[in-house]
């Protein structure tokens, strides 16, 4: 009996370290800021990188509580890759309490990848807090844009490959081949929204002006007054006017905002409200890049029939 | 641009119109009983039972979502009336201001794991009157006619017992039962309104039309009529400043409450100086 224990004790001392040592080594931790993120990095990274990401996909992106889960997910994070432009200040916040040295700003291990985007919306005047939640960057959303995920990715691979520098190579590879079927995918949405080419819209936040700009589409004018601020009734009155003399048909609404509201206006202004994934998981079915970008395109199509 | 404006308005100012006819008769009992925090209370309560709801998937408009923060509200409700003593305790109070305090902090929980829990929180919070559509207003007029009705019938224990209750122990009435009942029949009516107006005018349309009432009035008739009448002119006002000065509606018309009642005691101060009662002699 008792040697049986000795021997189980001696393989046990001999196997257990290799087993956690095993499956940790080989991956890379990243940690993304909103859900976008992290479904691109998983297309770059494969089965090298463990990725998480900080939000939710049905969160409002602008305002994350910070919890102690974040502080621990980030403490242990080889990579943080955020969107930048101001969009994911709060994560600061949770950066600092994690107090990881790989991560801090101007570390290797921080990924901004909104390097190389051409920013659309930048202020031309001064802003300040009396005009609500503006960003002084420039229109921040511009992740779930399918024509930016060439740059993004590129700065998902930079970031990865100072890390890894030994894995290059096999980034590259996975971007291209994840590049190939966004293509692919590229051209189905491209068809489906040609004959919307033109076509106005109204938008609850504007978070929506990149996809709309690539497809062709434009928006006229957004439910909130500014942005972060309760529709007053005054405001809402012009946009349904302008609604009806411009004639345009739909309303889009994030996942986090009050689709009661836009109902209701839609209502007035004989038009139809339609919910859109801000992000990656913001509703069911949008739980992938490709995925989310999918149902956005299907949910519009549908909805201006 | 006016007539945009009034297609837009009218049907939240019916609901305005709606809810001061009930509520205003529901504060001139919460005043009576001096329980004044018990409907931000059952109002909070409400809120967390929705949020609950909405946790689950269920959005503010299922009848899930009204089960859930119905269920929440007389389970409140069924606290409060177990917690009166035969002798007026301070510590109703501070159970109630608890309840209050715990709810809402559980609300903010119980929205950070929902979709847009944010969004939510404001809401139960300044409501959304904007979006309130004329069916809506039907349903909740039929409703709260209903429960009116209900007071009417039994106006006599209720009265009684708001404004007497050692007297009606004394006549043999089953006081925790009709407390139930009144605690009840006042959680069906908040659960509805929070979902529509929010906590902060539920609480206002509830105390500030009675307090007008039972400031200038003196029988229970004229405290409702002029409780009515307060609660009408305000719902004017606030809408009115609300689309004039380009300001949100819910959090306008809490303002415009406190802004008339100011007004309302300025001018009582002026015309009775010697009785500058705040405080209501049932």
């Amino acid at each position: 009996m008792r040697r049986a224990i000795l021997i189980l004790g001696a393989a046990l001392a001999v196997i257990g370290p290799m087993l956690p040592a095993a499956s940790a080594a080989d991956k890379i931790h990243v940690v993304a800021t909103i859900p976008d993120l992290k479904a691109l990095t998983e297309e770059v990274g494969g089965n090298l990188a463990e990725v998480e990401s900080l939000a939710r996909g049905t969160q409002n992106a602008h305002e994350i509580e910070i919890r102690p889960s974040l502080m621990l997910k980030l403490r242990r994070a080889d990579l943080l890759v955020e969107n930048g432009l101001e969009l994911d200040s709060w994560a600061e916040v949770a950066v600092q309490g994690a107090n990881n040295p790989r991560i801090v700003r101007g570390a290797p291990g921080r990924v901004d990848v909104s390097h190389g985007v051409p920013v659309l919306d930048v202020p031309s005047t001064r802003v300040d807090r009396s005009m609500g939640d503006v960003h002084p960057l420039g229109n921040p959303h511009y992740s779930l844009d399918p024509g930016m995920a060439p740059i993004i990715t590129q700065n998902i691979v930079d970031g990865l490959a100072r890390f890894a520098p030994e894995h290059r190579a096999t980034f590259e590879k996975n971007r291209q081949a994840f590049l190939a079927r966004l293509d692919e995918a590229m051209a189905r949405w491209t068809r489906a929204l040609e004959p919307l080419k033109g076509a106005r819209v109204v938008v609850y936040h504007p978070q929506w002006i990149y996809i709309l700009t690539r497809f062709g589409l434009s928006q006229a004018a957004t439910l909130e007054d500014r942005p972060g601020i309760p529709a007053s009734p005054g405001h809402l009155t012009k946009v349904i006017r302008q609604m009806k003399e411009e004639r345009i048909k739909v309303i889009i609404v994030e996942p986090w905002n009050d689709l009661k509201l836009a109902t209701r206006v839609a209502e007035e202004a004989g038009a139809k409200a339609v919910v859109l994934a801000s992000m990656v998981g913001g509703v069911k079915g949008a739980d992938s890049y490709i995925g989310a970008i999918d149902h956005n395109v299907n949910a519009l199509v549908m909805a201006m029939k | 641009m006016l007539g945009d404006l009034l297609a837009l308005l009218w049907a939240p100012f019916l609901m305005c119109l709606v809810l001061t006819g009930i509520h205003a008769y529901l504060g001139v009992h919460v005043l009576a009983r001096e329980v004044v925090f018990v409907d931000i209370a059952l109002a909070q309560i409400a809120a967390l039972g929705a949020t609950a709801a909405f946790l689950l998937g269920h959005e503010t408009d299922t009848w899930e979502s009204y089960a859930m923060g119905l269920s929440a509200t007389l389970l409140g409700a069924l606290v409060l009336a177990l917690t009166r003593s035969r002798r007026r305790h301070v510590s109703q109070e501070a159970v109630i201001g608890v309840v209050y305090a715990v709810s809402a902090a559980a609300a903010v929980l119980v929205a950070d794991r929902a979709p847009h829990g944010a969004e939510q929180v404001r809401t139960m919070l300044v409501g959304n009157l904007l979006a309130v559509r004329p069916p809506e207003v039907a349903k909740v007029a039929i409703l709260y006619a209903s429960i009116g009705l209900f007071h009417w019938l039994c106006r006599r224990p209720f009265f009684l017992i708001s404004t007497n209750p050692d007297a009606a122990y004394r006549d043999g009435w089953r006081v925790r039962l009709w407390d139930f009942l009144f605690y009840g029949s006042f959680g069906v009516v908040v659960t509805s309104s929070v979902r529509i107006a929010g906590v902060l005018l539920v609480f206002s349309y509830l105390i500030v039309p009675a307090l007008a009432g039972i400031l200038l009035g003196r029988t229970v008739a004229q405290k409702l009529i002029i409780g009515w009448a307060f609660g009408t002119l305000v719902s004017v006002i606030g809408m009115a400043a609300s689309a004039v000065f380009d300001l949100p509606t819910g959090a306008t018309v809490v303002c415009a409450f406190g802004l008339m009642l100011i007004v309302l005691w300025v001018a009582f101060q002026a015309v009775r100086p010697a009785s500058g009662r705040l405080t209501p002699l049932a």
